[in-house]
């Protein structure tokens, strides 16, 4: 990858790659580290990256970063206690996005990144569980359970018509 | 290894797990006749052991079972025909199933529709602000900026040596450099070594004594200072020195001071002497300091100065009114920007020669 394929691809991807990082982490500032720290990874492995496969490679490693990141930091434990929890809810939602955005908060880590990935930029279950290291079928599964969990948040289809 | 007393709970365990010959049976029986009070443990062990119920089971097996979306369409697994079909993962016959299976029924037709719905989509306003930290610069010389400035150093050098070596044919002295290469310091008369044109009357000679304090070491017996005069010619309208002479006895010149080169004399004479009346300020005369008046220039115009970088062209255009300070020739030398600080075109005068370039010109 040359330098102008590397410059080009902060134009296009940090922006994405950031926002994924953002909605698991809620926290700009370590969303912003880890995306740059992503970028020197990336550019310290440049002459070993295809410009075509430098969104995945990005994705990737600042999927992995986040999830160090937050295993420091104790948060996996305290994310798979809440998974335990039966959610319900009564209120009125007038935007899907925003009661989808309030029940995405509570997916477990693991199904909150592979749905993020999936709708967020399109990948396939293949991408995905490249991304992540996960097995395709695991992904499925998944992106599957966390289906079901924002349904099941969201209630009924009156609830945000 | 015979059984004993301290160590038949190993043949107790393997008995009852069903791990003994019959040789070894016949051998723990034969033991316990003959130790009776250990029947009663043997027994007790036995009891420890949790046999599983066989006869029990499920039997709502049916009820929990989730078929996949590669089963039959049925209430179990219609959730899971719903997000298959939004994620796009059904074939078309299998979403004329589900169609088929949701009929008219509209608790079915409002989890299908709220399935669909379930997207998450990005907030574009979302932006990574640190992306100028990012960036790479890419630095490289092409050929032909080398060229361009080798061109451009090769022309100036060129200039500069036709203009100083034509114009030192010349009668008409107006830099004493060519001159003052020429003295002796210690003894020169300047009448006798410059020549000065018949009709020139704008040429003062100023005459000063001064005192020369010797240093520790060099002085003979006590003679500690010792007294001179100095006379200088020069320019009354441009302030040009043109000769300095003084009465100091000579000194020898050690051999690796026997240079030629005018700006390393001139480096020697301004840092010997000062020059009184209206010269007396030492920085009027600095600009026989080559070097020095370059680092001036480059002090005062460049690096005192706040405007973003030092390009190279700020170096060389101090280093031409460096030179032309110390020739005396005028040598302007300018360059047109365009509206973005590119430069575009060059411009190099002398009274002898004028040179231009415009960028991107062949």
């Amino acid at each position: 990858m040359s330098i102008e394929e590397y410059n080009a691809s902060v134009d296009q991807y940090s922006d994405a790659v950031y926002r994924f990082i953002l909605k698991n982490l809620k926290d700009q500032d370590k969303a912003k580290d880890v995306v740059q720290d992503a970028f020197e990874k990336l550019w310290l492995k440049a002459e070993n990256v295809s410009y075509s496969k430098v969104k995945s490679y990005l994705f990737s490693t600042a999927y992995h970063t986040m999830i160090d990141m937050l295993r420091k930091e104790k948060k996996e434990s305290r994310m798979q206690d809440e998974e335990a929890i039966i959610l319900s809810h009564t209120n009125q939602y007038t935007d899907l996005n925003e009661v989808l955005n309030k029940a995405v908060e509570k997916l477990p880590e693991s199904q909150k990144s592979v749905i993020l990935l999936r709708d967020y930029e399109g990948y396939s279950y293949d991408e995905i569980a490249g991304i992540t290291g996960l097995s395709e079928s695991q992904v499925k599964v998944y992106i599957y359970r966390g289906r079901k969990f924002l349904k099941d948040y969201i209630g009924t289809v009156e609830t945000v018509l | 290894m015979k059984i004993t007393r301290d160590n038949y709970e190993l043949y107790f365990l393997d008995f009852i797990e069903g791990r003994m010959s019959e040789q070894e049976k016949n051998e723990l029986f034969l033991f316990l006749g003959q130790n009776p009070d250990l029947k009663s443990e043997l027994e007790d062990y036995d009891q420890i052991y949790l046999k599983p119920v066989t006869n029990a089971g499920f039997e709502n097996k049916e009820s929990v079972k989730k078929g996949g979306v590669n089963e039959e369409i049925n209430e179990s697994n219609f959730e899971q025909f719903c997000i298959a079909a939004a994620e796009n993962d059904l074939s078309d016959e299998k979403k004329t199933d589900l169609l088929k299976f949701i009929g008219n029924n509209s608790r079915r037709e409002n989890t299908l529709m709220l399935y669909s719905k379930i997207k998450l989509s990005a907030d574009k306003d979302v932006l990574f602000e640190r992306k100028d930290q990012l960036y790479k610069r890419v630095v490289s010389f092409s050929a032909r900026t080398v060229y361009s400035a080798i061109s451009v150093a090769a022309v100036i050098l060129v200039i500069f040596s036709a203009n100083f070596f034509l114009d030192s044919h010349n009668d008409y002295v107006t830099s004493p450099q060519e001159y003052i290469s020429d003295m002796k310091p210690e003894s020169f008369i300047a009448d006798t070594i410059i020549k000065l044109p018949e009709n020139e009357v704008n040429i003062e000679v100023l005459q000063s004594d001064k005192t020369v304090h010797l240093a520790e070491g060099e002085a003979e017996g006590e003679k500690q200072e010792e007294k001179y005069t100095e006379r200088q010619k020069v320019h009354t309208e441009t302030g040009r020195l043109f000769a300095r002479a003084n009465t100091l006895p000579p000194k020898p010149i050690p051999a690796e001071r026997k240079v030629s080169d005018p700006s390393e004399m001139a480096h020697r004479l301004n840092n010997t002497s000062t020059v009184p009346g209206k010269y007396s300020d030492n920085r009027d005369f600095s600009f026989y300091n080559f070097t020095g008046e370059v680092a001036e220039l480059f002090n005062s115009d460049i690096l005192s100065r706040n405007e973003g970088r030092i390009t190279a062209w700020d170096i060389a255009d101090a280093g031409l009114r460096g030179f032309s300070r110390l020739t005396g020739k005028e040598v302007n030398f300018d360059k047109d920007v365009d509206e973005d600080g590119r430069i575009v075109a060059l411009v190099i005068e002398t009274e002898s020669f004028g040179f231009s370039r415009v960028k991107g010109k062949k």
